[in-house]
């Protein structure tokens, strides 16, 4: 890419794809021409979307779903290599541009998200990979004049069963290339994997112990010119008057951009912007949330109680207030949370002559193409946009707007520009995890039995602002994106995601209700790794432990005994109990556990706390998963140890909090990160399956806050109702 | 103002202001991008490079402080054979999304410099700053002990 100037750039926009089509789409039965793939190359065999035979020998994975950390691209490298017979890392692995044949079925979109990459994917693309391997046996049995059933191919060639002849798979590619593209393979049985199951080591990790992985934030083109923005602090709030003339004197500094609620500061680096920045005369607009404070918020959450919201889960007869002895109704609070990935928002783009083209880190290519064809009023096939690998994301990058505030400054410049978040605009101006409030109330009859389960959840919908998102790439570009209104008013009224984690509760009750009370304070939100799990459960796993107590029962029993014989949960259970050894804890450690089924897998965790001067510290983490076939072992335990640091991080100390309508946070210094020297150490066990490969970047976050409040409970007395749970900690609470 | 320095092994010359970091110098002027930046106030250990061997922030350093002096940057850690970090960091599949990585790598390659053979209270204390939202602690704790041992083999033999 750095090679080429920025002409070059938008020319290869027209041609790309040119080339002789050798091949058909793998789904492409029925369909007329369908567009060419973009990612392809001149002069290679290419027999589906997503493989492509170099002359050389080597072949090139198309990968349609975004490399964020969580392993996708070894995964589905390794469904593919399998039925080839290579080593995964020898695949050229690059990412999809935009095209119908990437599209995700269940999110008709290219995004990344809900960890359903492999289990989407595991026959697709078992299935292109058998495709070339029968291609190749084919060409091989032709040259050969030889049965097909002696042609046996692996590690890049293809051999007569008596070893008496051999070709690379580069020299059969031209035979190979005048044959048609077989369907309706069968794939190697599971007794046959050799890679599915075994293979550990990911596919990226070189270029991320040497150096050289290229993120967004990497990417250099001639000619380019970096920007900042000068954000309203407020949500909500607009420019009222700039004064550029400080930061023009700046040196290094080009111009000063004004937008509606920020202003572009362009320069020749990152320093000179941001010391530009810095000196900025600047005037904002007050903003809806002028005077809105966290506690407000929590206020105004607490009064939509009294509302009635909508019943999603009522089993049950509600019992005779005659026969209820005691209730137990309490209040759970979780704050907002940033996503706070490591790696900067930042976007390059190019535009110009009808065109755009853009670099960035992004959870969806084909919604960000139709997002700048629209800004731009051109049309998509006149965007390219180029994805690479993301230094975290945990659904931040669902939202793109980073990329078109590079796309209006750049057709503002008329020149290259890469624009870079400094790490205040990520924290200031995120779509948070939600905060949200549950009332919780358990009723008992005089007997001492469990009677009622009453989950009361107040939060805002994360699903309507998904929808101005999706719209543009759903909707033909002649319908306005408007039309899309109604649906986010819909989904505004009712979203799953309210109360995903609490709903679903798998213990046997005698009675259950689940209320979702949307209430939208206008703070953005948006889905952050587990989505609404990350809060429901813990409202719903801490109560579980607290009605266990009310009971005399040991909280794992409890879980056990009102699970049925198949549960997933129950498997998950007793392993964690096991492995974890449940209930012989050594003096002064504590255990607390909590289980959650999300994402159509389901996790077990068991925390283990000891009291350093009378303050909680996790010493280890015990999780136990049902994620069906396991693809790559080491890649499920690395998404577990993740989701366990991201959700201890969260529990411990995450929170965002809003004064006078802006984040009050900025940086890791008030916002802080888990380290190191407080990691526990984390064990994963898997239970035995061999249903398809279900989800492993989100699970294993929402169990983790739960069982750690349950064991901050064993080891004080204390219910933490309210995260984070350090708060109850620090100095001047008792403990 | 011109800073001449030693980058991986060779001499370089900047032109510019002295006051502006190393790290954008690195990034923006020499196209090393290895080094990375996460928050800019030296609060992460993501832009972490060897200055004369030790393990500092290079988005808080600015250029005219590494004049005369050597500087190591990822690129040039295992330029010719993968340091005993690198290899260790392999083999226990460490990266994630590998952003935080270069940084810890140069924290790890420094602290291993300095105590060949470090506990765990010194791997704490050395790679407290460098943070991971990826969670990849445990494997970074697993790494430098291999890499001390594969050092420690390496000086043996
Ligand atoms: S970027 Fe230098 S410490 Fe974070
Ligand atoms: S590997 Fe992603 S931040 Fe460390």
């Amino acid at each position: 890419m750095s090679g080429l100037d920025r002409r070059s750039f938008l020319r290869n926009v027209s041609v790309a794809g040119a080339g002789v089509m050798l091949a058909i789409t793998l789904g492409g039965c029925g369909r007329t021409a369908p567009p060419p793939w973009p990612n392809r190359r001149e002069g290679v065999l290419q027999p589906n979307a997503f493989l492509q035979l170099l002359p050389d020998g080597s072949v090139v994975f198309t990968i349609a779903k975004t490399e964020m950390g969580q392993g996708v691209m070894t995964g589905l490298a390794t469904l593919v290599a399998e039925e080839l017979g290579i080593d995964p890392r020898a695949l050229k692995c690059e990412f999809a541009e935009p095209h119908p044949d990437y599209v995700d079925p269940e999110y008709h979109s290219m995004v990344t998200g809900g960890s359903n990459s492999l289990r989407i994917n595991f026959d697709t693309l078992r299935t292109a990979g058998a495709a070339l391997r029968e291609m190749l046996r084919a060409a091989a049995a032709r040259e050969w004049q030889a049965p097909l059933a002696d042609c046996i191919a692996g590690d890049g060639e293809v051999r007569l069963r008596d070893g008496s002849r051999r070709a690379g798979w580069g020299e059969l590619a031209a035979t190979a290339a005048t044959l048609e593209v077989p369907h309706g393979l069968p794939l190697k049985p599971r007794e046959d994997w050799r890679l599915i199951g075994h293979h550990d080591a990911r596919v990226d990790a070189p270029s991320k112990v040497d150096g050289s992985a290229r993120f967004g934030i990497d990417v250099a083109v001639p000619g380019m010119l970096t920007a900042v923005m000068v954000r309203c602090p407020q949500f909500g709030g607009r420019l009222r008057r700039c004064d550029p003339e400080r930061t023009l004197a700046v040196a290094g500094v080009r111009r000063v951009l004004e937008f509606e609620t920020a202003v572009a500061v362009v320069a020749d680096g990152y320093w000179q912007a941001s010391r530009g920045a810095g000196v900025l005369g600047v005037e904002w607009d007050a903003g809806p949330l002028d005077g809105v404070d966290s506690a407000a918020i929590t206020a105004a959450q607490r009064e939509r109680l009294h509302d009635e919201g909508r019943v999603v889960r009522e089993e049950g007869e509600a019992p005779d207030p005659q026969r209820i002895a005691r209730t137990l109704n309490v209040e759970y609070r979780v704050p907002y949370l940033a996503h706070a990935a490591m790696e900067p928002l930042a976007a390059v783009a190019v535009v110009g002559d009808g065109r755009a083209e853009v670099w960035a880190g992004n959870q969806g290519p084909d919604i960000l193409q139709a997002l700048i064809a629209r800004r731009l009023d051109i049309p998509r096939a006149a965007v390219r946009v180029h994805s690479l690998p993301a230094g975290g994301a945990f659904g931040r990058r669902t939202y793109m707007e980073f990329v078109l505030e590079a796309v209006d400054i750049a057709a503002a410049m008329a020149a290259p520009v890469k624009l870079i978040w400094s790490r205040e605009d990520d924290m200031r101006h995120d779509r948070y995890r939600p905060a949200a409030l549950a009332a919780m109330r358990a009723d008992f009859g005089a007997d001492g039995a469990l009677l009622a389960w009453e989950a009361r959840i107040v939060c805002p919908s994360v699903v309507s602002g998904m929808v101005p998102l999706i719209a543009p790439l759903l909707l033909p570009d002649a319908i306005p994106a408007a039309i899309a209104d109604p649906f986010e008013v819909l989904a505004a009224r009712w979203d799953p995601m309210n109360t995903e984690g609490a709903s679903g509760i798998p213990y046997r009750l005698p009675r259950v209700r689940i209320e979702s009370l949307l209430y939208d304070p206008d703070v953005p939100v948006g889905v952050w790794r587990s989505v609404g799990n990350s809060q429901n459960a813990f409202f719903s796993e801490s109560f579980v432990d607290e009605v266990a107590h009310a009971l005399g029962e040991d909280p794992l029993q409890f879980r056990l005994g009102r699970l049925g014989s198949e549960a997933p949960e129950r498997r998950v259970l007793e392993l964690v109990a096991e492995k974890s050894r449940w209930g012989q804890a050594p003096a002064g450690v504590f255990q607390g556990v909590a289980v959650l089924a999300c994402f159509q897998t389901t996790v077990a965790e068991v925390v283990e706390v000891e009291l350093v001067a009378g303050v909680p510290r996790v010493r280890r983490v015990v999780c136990a998963v049902d994620c069906g076939t396991v693809v790559n072992p080491d890649v499920v335990r690395m998404q577990l140890e993740s989701a366990v640091v991201f959700a201890l991080s969260a529990a411990l100390y995450g929170e965002i909090t809003i004064r006078d309508g802006a984040v009050e946070q900025g940086n890791f210094d008030d916002y802080p990160l888990l380290g190191i020297d407080e990691c526990p150490a984390i064990e994963s066990h898997f239970v035995a399956s061999e249903a398809s490969p279900t989800g492993i970047g989100e699970p294993g976050v929402p169990p983790l806050a739960p069982a750690l409040a349950n064991a901050v409970f064993a080891a004080t007395g204390r219910r933490v109702r309210e995260l984070p749970i350090m708060r109850a900690f620090s100095t001047g609470n008792p403990t | 103002m011109t800073v001449e320095f030693v980058l991986n092994g060779r001499a370089v010359r900047i032109e510019g202001e002295g006051e502006r970091p190393l790290l954008w110098a690195l990034r923006e002027d020499l196209g090393l991008t290895g080094t990375r930046f996460g928050c800019g106030r030296g609060l992460c250990g993501a832009c972490t490079v060897h200055v004369d061997g030790v393990a500092v922030r290079s988005c808080s350093l600015p250029l005219a402080g590494v004049a005369g002096r050597a500087v190591t940057t990822i690129e040039g850690l295992g330029a010719s054979v993968p340091h005993a970090v690198q290899r260790a960091w392999l083999e226990e599949n460490t990266p994630q999304c590998g952003y935080c990585q270069s940084g810890q790598i140069m924290s790890a390659a420094a602290l291993l410099a300095a105590d060949p053979a470090p506990d765990d209270a010194a791997i704490d204390r050395a790679m407290a700053g460098n943070l991971c939202r990826c969670g990849t602690y445990p494997r970074i704790r697993r790494a430098i002990h291999r890499a001390a041992a594969l050092l420690a083999a390496e000086a043996a033999s």
